[in-house]
């Protein structure tokens, strides 16, 4: 893949948060990938792993400990004041609670405005046009463009939140669980609608989610994260069908199917012992206390992320 | 009651008075339960199985709640016990455990002494007794460590434990019947896969009747025997498990089996998704609940609740599609097959 | 009911789909927040009472006089310590003067004054802890200790110096009692702002390229002003309290103008045998300060997500 195929470079990116009394949380402990321009890329995680850290910090939205995120050539964390507006203008984020994340105080059309006023996009009957053009887009009716958020579903909110982040016509969106809020029914819907979108204008999505099925649909490749380190990274039909990482394939083992037989028979990998604490992460791999298939030198080394075949990378001293 | 049937409900219906108006959460549930197995109530938020649970456990506030009907268990109606004897019924007979473990666990108690204190009230154990079976409750439900987690406090524990905890409380006293209201939806997938294997087990252990409340059908295909789906304080259909998800008789549980992705999916298929939203139970639908996003829908639909319709052993689909002169020009094949007794 | 039961025309069975309408609805009437909160504000009888109450009495101190008809400074021995009369409502204290429009002005200048303070201690108040709340760090740290200091000083001294030093005009009243009475709403807004900074629709501000300004103004002020608006009206009847206490020993409002405080004051010496004059106005501090809270407490419980319905 030529280089210039390449829309966010992150590079040993390091966000720990202190946690009083000197102890420190190590959310996001060097973590490195790409994401090309059009692609869907899926990050995959339980909770605590890091995964919305990552993303917001790739976005600027939380300073970095270490490391460099660079979009589009640009260093996201070094951009002064005018860089950083035009850069917000190129990257936006959709958000997970769809009750949380829209002001209650402020009508659809403000809230969907607020980008164009601040970027000063278009003005008065032009800027209510492009509002409406936009809630078209997302599927809600034109008429409810004067109400608030407490009026409408978790799923229209969340169509909101869309036509929000959309509102400054970005190239790359951070999708943070943007499903996990809602109902089955409706998450099909929200996924059909950001997947026409990225099709109509040229997206590119970081895709964050603990829903595995769902990001195995959405994206093209997926990182898998653990206590804030990525533990594999390959294309989608690669994970699922071969996975190689001993966590990786626990949690996939471990998402119930909606098919009787299949899970009367399955074999459940089964972990043993507790999520150990981001604050006081063992020595080694993060994975070892409870992986079946751990040996000595798992406690006392950290696996290095390294490609084992084309285009998939896996940090475990059992496959290197 | 038929031996082993252990609970049954008639015609059960639940209506809230509101600022807003009357909104009617349930409307003309039935359903029953047997010994030893498990039965899923499944639907999407607002459907109205929460309410059912708690109707059955007489959870529901009453100066708000209007309930009807009956539920049957023993013998006797419980919608008519007095709130002292419900209060028996409670975690001895009938259990209950809560989506968020963290609201339900009370945090300025002991997790030892919470899990007693059943005891102590239901069957009169001293506090002594109590708290050595508390412990073996502990570890019973896999909780390592059992004799200092007896000492700790709910916020000093994970997700998962807690959730341990909630159930070593509601089996405590060993009830019939355990009433799981979405348990593990809140938790991590390898922790919920480890909840539900040791709900499982229990259950197998004490031959249990479990009501699984949850709207994740991979959870369902993995812990139920049969299944009830709801839809807007209705249940759309029941049946054996195998029935419903390998052969659908409604348009909604057809529509939700395929929305949901699966491991193998790829996204050059759309997602099966239905348009709108549920409908307002302000003022529900005349006929069938459904019916305003249900891409079949008949004339009749939007006028006349459909009856149920035997459509396989022990599978009934409360939808007008079944009747002889519906309109089934490209309805897929597999809502109107019949298998085992013949409709009507 | 089986299927059988019901005799069905024959155009029942046609098709008709999906209805696009009445699938994608909203489910409540539209209802702003505000209209939210009036509307369940309206329902809790005693607040409602208080708002009538408070109405009245502001209403009676501005046509109060012109009702009477008579002047609050007129002097007229002849008609001195009268009991309340048809003439005379509230009566005449020792000067013959009426007490009704006394009561009248001086309520005006009571409740101008509670007003007043509470406005000084809101800007000031407001814009200190959404400093501390928004910047953090040292200056959190600055304004939080500054706050602690002031909070301790011994209000009543500060105030009798300040009055003493500066006189008794309105500006020296209120900048004496509103010197430190900003630090309660200061630490309210600080941690009303602590928690607003954390939602989503914040950071979503700030992912859109909105300026701190905007972000004040357009997020973190009109959800503030729930809280706000409570700390005004406790506050209110406070400082009217307040002023009264300072008219008791000396130091309130200076004459010709009178407040209900003075009025009290002056009503107090005669109580054995006038006890009309120390009455009225008791009452009428009394009453607001009911109406006040009771507004105060129907505005928090209507303000409440948790006690909606």
């Amino acid at each position: 893949m030529l280089s210039s195929d390449v829309l966010v470079e992150v590079n040993g990116l390091k966000k720990y948060f202190r946690a009083g009394r000197g102890r420190v949380v190590k959310a996001v402990d060097d973590v490195s990938f790409n994401i090309h321009r059009g692609e869907t890329l899926g990050l995959v995680g339980e909770s605590g792993c890091g995964k919305t850290t990552c993303g917001k910090a790739i976005l600027g939205l939380h300073s970095l400990t270490d490391g460099e995120v660079t979009f589009d050539g640009l260093d996201v964390h070094e951009l002064g004041q005018d860089e950083r507006k035009e850069f917000t203008k190129r990257a936006q984020i959709v958000y997970q609670d769809p009750y949380s994340s829209l002001n209650p105080r402020m009508t659809v059309k403000d809230i969907i405005g607020e980008g164009i006023d601040v970027h000063r996009l278009c003005r008065g009957k032009e800027q209510e046009e492009r509002i409406c053009e936009l809630l078209d887009t997302v599927g809600l009716n034109r008429e409810h463009i004067n109400r608030f958020p407490h009026e409408f579903s978790g799923g229209q909110r969340q169509r909101i939140g869309i036509a929000r982040a959309l509102a400054v016509e970005p190239e790359f969106v951070v999708c943070d669980e943007p499903m996990s809020a809602l109902d089955v029914s409706i998450q099909a819907q929200i996924t059909n609608l950001l997947l026409k979108l990225q099709r109509e204008q040229d997206l590119t999505y970081l895709f964050i989610s603990h829903n595995l099925a769902m990001v195995r649909y959405v994206s093209d490749r997926v990182g898998v994260m653990y206590l804030g380190k990525l533990v594999e990274l390959t294309t989608s039909a690669e994970l699922y069908r071969s996975s190689l990482h001993p966590y990786t394939q626990a949690l996939l083992s471990a998402i119930p199917v909606a098919d009787p037989d299949v899970e009367r028979v399955k074999e459940r990998i089964l972990m043993k012992g507790e999520i150990p604490s981001a604050m006081n992460p063992p020595p080694g791999c993060r994975f070892a206390s409870r992986c079946s298939q751990v040996r000595p030198i798992c406690t006392e080394e950290e696996p290095v992320l390294r490609e084992v075949e084309k285009g998939h990378f896996v940090a475990c001293h059992k496959v290197t | 009651m038929r031996n082993g049937r252990i609970l049954s409900t008639k015609d059960l219906s639940v209506s809230f008075a509101t600022y807003a108006g009357i909104v009617q959460a349930v409307r003309g549930v039935d359903f029953h339960l047997d010994r030893g197995e498990t039965l899923a109530l499944v639907g999407e938020s607002g459907c109205g199985k929460t309410v059912t649970a708690k109707a059955v456990m007489g959870l529901l506030p009453m100066e708000q709640a209007e309930i009807g009907g009956r539920v049957d268990f023993h013998g006797e109606n419980l919608l008519e016990y007095s709130e002292d004897e419900m209060a028996r019924i409670r975690g001895k007979h009938i259990s209950m455990i809560f989506q968020d473990p963290m609201t339900a666990l009370n945090p300025t108690m002991k997790v030892g002494d919470q899990i007693a204190e059943s005891m102590v009230i239901h069957e009169g154990k001293s506090m002594a007794d109590a708290r050595a079976e508390a412990l073996e409750m502990l570890e019973l439900v896999q909780i390592s460590n059992a004799k200092e987690r007896m000492n700790q406090y709910p916020f000093e524990l994970s997700g998962g434990m807690r959730q341990r905890v909630m159930i070593a409380m509601a089996l405590a006293c060993n009830p019939e019947i355990l009433i799981a209201d979405e348990p593990t939806t809140a938790l991590d997938v390898t922790i919920q896969a480890e909840t539900l294997e040791l709900i499982k087990q229990l259950q197998r252990e004490r031959d249990m009747g479990v009501i699984l409340i949850t709207h994740d059908m991979g959870v369902v295909a993995s812990m139920s025997d049969r299944i009830h789906v709801m839809y807007a304080g209705k249940v759309a259909e029941e049946g054996s498990t195998r029935e419903v998800f390998y052969s659908p008789k409604h348009p909604y549980t057809f529509a939700l089996m395929r929305s949901v992705p699966d491991l193998t999916s790829t996204k050059d298929e759309a997602l099966y998704s239905i348009i709108g939203t549920p409908p307002d139970l302000l003022n529900p639908p005349q006929g069938c609940p459904f019916a305003a996003r249900c891409e079949f829908a008949m004339k009749i639909c939007g006028l006349e609740p459909p009856g149920g319709v035997l459509c396989g052993e022990t599978q009934t689909s409360y939808c007008w599609l079944h009747h002889p002169r519906a309109d089934v020009a490209g309805v897929p094949e597999v809502l109107l097959e019949r298998s085992g007794a013949d409709a009507i | 009911m089986s299927v059988d039961d019901i005799v069905l025309a024959d155009d029942m069975f046609e098709r008709v789909g999906v209805d696009q309408i009445s699938s994608e609805h909203l489910e409540k009437p539209a209802l702003t927040y505000w209209a939210d909160v009036w509307r369940r504000f309206k329902e809790n009888r005693l607040a409602l009472f208080g708002l009538i109450l408070l109405a009245l009495i502001v209403a009676t101190l501005f046509v109060g006089p012109a009702l009477s008809g008579k002047d609050y400074q007129h002097i007229d021995s002849s008609i001195k310590n009268q009991r309340p009369s048809a003439e005379h409502w509230f009566g005449t204290d020792d000067m013959g003067r009426d007490i009704f429009t006394r009561v009248c002005y001086g309520g005006r200048a009571s409740i101008l004054i509670g007003l007043l303070c509470t406005a000084v201690m809101m800007v000031i108040g407001f814009a200190l802890g959404a400093l501390a709340g928004l910047r953090g760090g040292w200056v959190d740290n600055l304004i939080m200790r500054m706050a602690e200091f002031v909070g301790n000083l011994p209000y009543l001294i500060i105030v009798v110096i300040l009055t003493m030093v500066m006189g008794r005009s309105l500006f020296a009243l209120v900048f004496a009692m509103s010197l430190t009475s900003w630090v309660g709403t200061t630490r309210m807004v600080r941690g009303q702002i602590l928690q607003l900074k954390e939602q989503d629709y914040v950071e979503a501000a700030k992912a859109l390229g909105s300026d701190m300004w905007r972000i004040i103004m357009r997020h973190l002020l009109p959800n503030t002003l729930g809280i706000i608006m409570i700390q005004i009206t406790m506050s209110v009847p406070g400082f009217i309290f307040g002023e009264a206490f300072l008219s008791y020993i000396g130091l309130g409002i200076r004459p010709p103008e009178t407040s209900w405080g003075a009025l009290a004051s002056y009503g107090q010496e005669k109580l054995m045998f006038q006890p009309h004059m120390l009455f009225f106005p008791s009452l009428m501090i009394v009453l607001t300060t009911l109406s006040f809270h009771l507004i105060g407490d129907g505005l928090s419980d209507a303000l409440d997500p948790k006690l909606r319905r």
